[in-house]
């Protein structure tokens, strides 16, 4: 099997690989030291199994797990933690598979022989019941080159066209497939409902301004055009200016 | 304040048997101390006592069940509003039953002796009582309830206090850092046991048991040696010492729970670490203490844990009943940057 180690403590690496290697079942192991790496690899290499740690820095791995599950070919997921209370209760209530720090070797033989995939009702679940995971740190897109991963923060707005949403991601446009309402609720703190069709990014907003033709739009840094406000928005677009 | 810490509303519940009860005992309690203090007249003691239970009854009964229809909408409100409007439909209320038992007893029963003739004087009579009686019951409802609350949260400070002393999280991930160790380098896994081992045997000491400041700092030493195990390179730590024997006397596991902080908070949810910092100054006045170390400045989905402010309080706390004054921990806040001064006086050395 070719399984791929995500942990950020290198320890915690080799104590997994040594017990992997113990095993004498031949397996090809990976390691990769936070969430973006790991699905870097993980696209790359297509592993069959991830050992995914929860708590890493720059992207932890239940926000990993909800991107691999995206990917053409998804790995089956086995989380590993020390101990995190919300995690465990998350993972019991949507049978998914995890293992406990310090692992014992029999129980990863027996994870890995029931390895399976993510389900995505599952991944909805893990989001749900964990609180700490509820907002990505990346939105990820699928493009020919495979899965791209853009950090939310980097991104200017959110606009709705008639079937997908572009988001402006250094000075291009990228094709989210998630509606704009369910990425207004999950991302509220950052981004601002400007129009039935655009949320822009509360960091972005250089100011407001009148347009010719007499209608209010949203100068953005690093981005060309202005965004329009729709009347209704308005109010609520000037209350959020004067506040910051 | 309080509310959002134990999760109790400021106002007692009012459905429910129990309350019931009280408020049926205090209206007859009124019932015959207003049959006691009037005169006898025309009307007999027991047809007095049975018209005032029935009315104070009512009264109370009525106004109960207004209040515990009402409560969830009130509950919202602030807690000052919450008060008035209680009391206001009470005597919304009281006001309401005292003009239909005007209506029944001149209209109907012909009681007209035991109302008097006057209409609107028996509504204020009706209603002062009621206001005076009313705002006695409500004050003691408030009252137990605040008790209550106290006792709640004392409960709940006693059992963090407990559950502060060693992180679960950092005993299993310190273990996993041993059993990692213990092929790769024996040596290190022998000095991490015996480092673990004093941690825990300080932490089983009786919390705010007095050490010197240098006994505190060798157990942080210790503490940040697992740390360094686990994190590697992203683990720097700067010590900043005054020179001399550090005698100070301050209770056990103080600095430990907020270096604790300081890296589950700060370094290991920065993808490059940082430096932790540890700033001792000796005056005259007493020894300040400063911890500093970089945290995630405004990362989407990094929430304030609930334990951070846990850890602190905890310290806090047994720092003011150490040194009997409080305010001796001072935090700074800045994105990206976090620190925690600690006041160790002078003074209260035979503590």
């Amino acid at each position: 099997m070719k399984i791929l180690i995500v942990d950020d403590e290198s320890l915690a690496r080799t104590r997994l690989r040594e017990l992997l290697r113990d095993s004498d079942g031949g397996h090809t192991v990976l390691e990769a030291e936070n969430g973006i790496f790991a699905l870097e690899l993980a696209q790359r290499e297509s592993p069959d199994v991830v050992l995914l740690d929860i708590r890493m820095p720059g992207m932890g791995g239940l926000e990993a797990a909800i991107h691999m599950a995206r990917l053409p070919n998804p790995p089956a997921i086995i989380f590993t933690t020390a101990f995190d209370e919300h995690a465990l209760q998350a993972f019991e209530a949507s049978a998914v598979d995890y293992l406990l720090k310090p692992v014992r070797a029999e129980r990863l033989a027996q994870a890995l022989s029931r390895a399976r995939m993510l389900r995505s009702a599952q991944v909805t679940e893990l989001r749900r019941l964990q609180p700490d995971a509820r907002q990505r740190t990346h939105l990820s897109i699928r493009s020919r080159e495979g899965l791209l991963l853009v950090p939310v923060d980097e991104v200017a707005y959110l606009r709705a066209d008639q079937k997908y949403v572009a988001a402006a991601w250094r000075q291009r446009e990228v094709l989210v497939d998630e509606s704009l309402k369910a990425l207004e609720d999950e991302f509220a703190g950052l981004f601002l409902r400007i129009h039935r069709n655009a949320l822009v990014a509360r960091e972005h907003i250089l100011g407001l301004e009148r347009q010719r033709d007499g209608t209010m739009a949203v100068r953005l840094r690093a981005v060309a055009e202005a965004i329009p406000v729709s009347r209704r928005h308005l109010a609520e677009v000037r209350a959020t200016l004067k506040g910051q | 304040m309080s509310r959002s810490a134990t999760g109790a509303s400021f106002l007692p519940e009012f459905c429910g048997s129990r309350m019931a009860f009280v408020v049926v005992l205090l209206a007859q309690l009124l019932a015959i101390v207003l049959t006691l203090s009037t005169p006898g007249t025309r009307v007999s003691e027991f047809d007095r006592l049975a018209l005032y239970s029935v009315m104070s009854l009512w009264i109370g009964l009525l106004c109960l069940g207004t209040l515990c229809l009402l409560r969830r909408h009130v509950e919202a409100l602030p807690d000052h509003l919450a008060a008035t409007a209680c009391y206001a439909t009470t005597l919304a209320v009281t006001l309401a039953v005292s003009e239909v038992a005007w209506q029944l007893t001149v209209g109907w029963f012909t009681l007209a002796d035991s109302v008097g003739t006057n209409h609107a004087g028996f509504l204020l009579r009706c209603l002062g009582i009621s206001a005076i009686a009313w705002a006695l019951a409500l004050r003691y409802f408030y009252v137990r309830q605040q008790w209550r609350r106290r006792v709640e949260s004392e409960a709940d400070a006693r059992f963090a206090a407990l559950q502060a002393r060693i992180r679960p999280h950092f005993l299993f991930n310190c273990m996993n850092t041993i059993a990692g160790l213990t092929r790769q380098a024996p040596a290190l896994a022998e000095q991490a046991v015996v480092d673990l081992s004093d941690l825990l045997r300080a932490s089983l000491h009786s919390a705010g048991q007095p050490v010197t400041l240098a006994e505190e700092i060798a157990l942080c030493r210790g503490y940040l040696r697992i740390e360094q195990h686990r994190l590697g390179e992203r683990l720097k730590v700067d010590w900043q010492l005054p020179p001399g024997n550090l005698g100070q006397r301050l209770p056990a596991l103080t600095l430990q729970p907020l270096l604790e902080n300081a890296v589950y908070h700060g370094i290991e949810l920065l993808p490059q670490g940082g430096t932790v910092t540890i700033n001792c100054v000796v005056a005259p006045d007493g020894t300040t203490i400063t911890l500093s170390n970089p945290v995630l400045a405004g990362e989407p989905g990094i929430t304030q844990r609930h334990g951070h402010n846990m850890a602190r309080e905890n310290v806090a706390q047994r720092l003011a009943a150490f040194f009997g004054r409080d305010g001796l921990l001072k935090i700074h806040e800045q994105p990206g940057h976090y620190s925690i001064e600690l006041l160790l006086p002078d003074e209260n050395p035979d503590r």
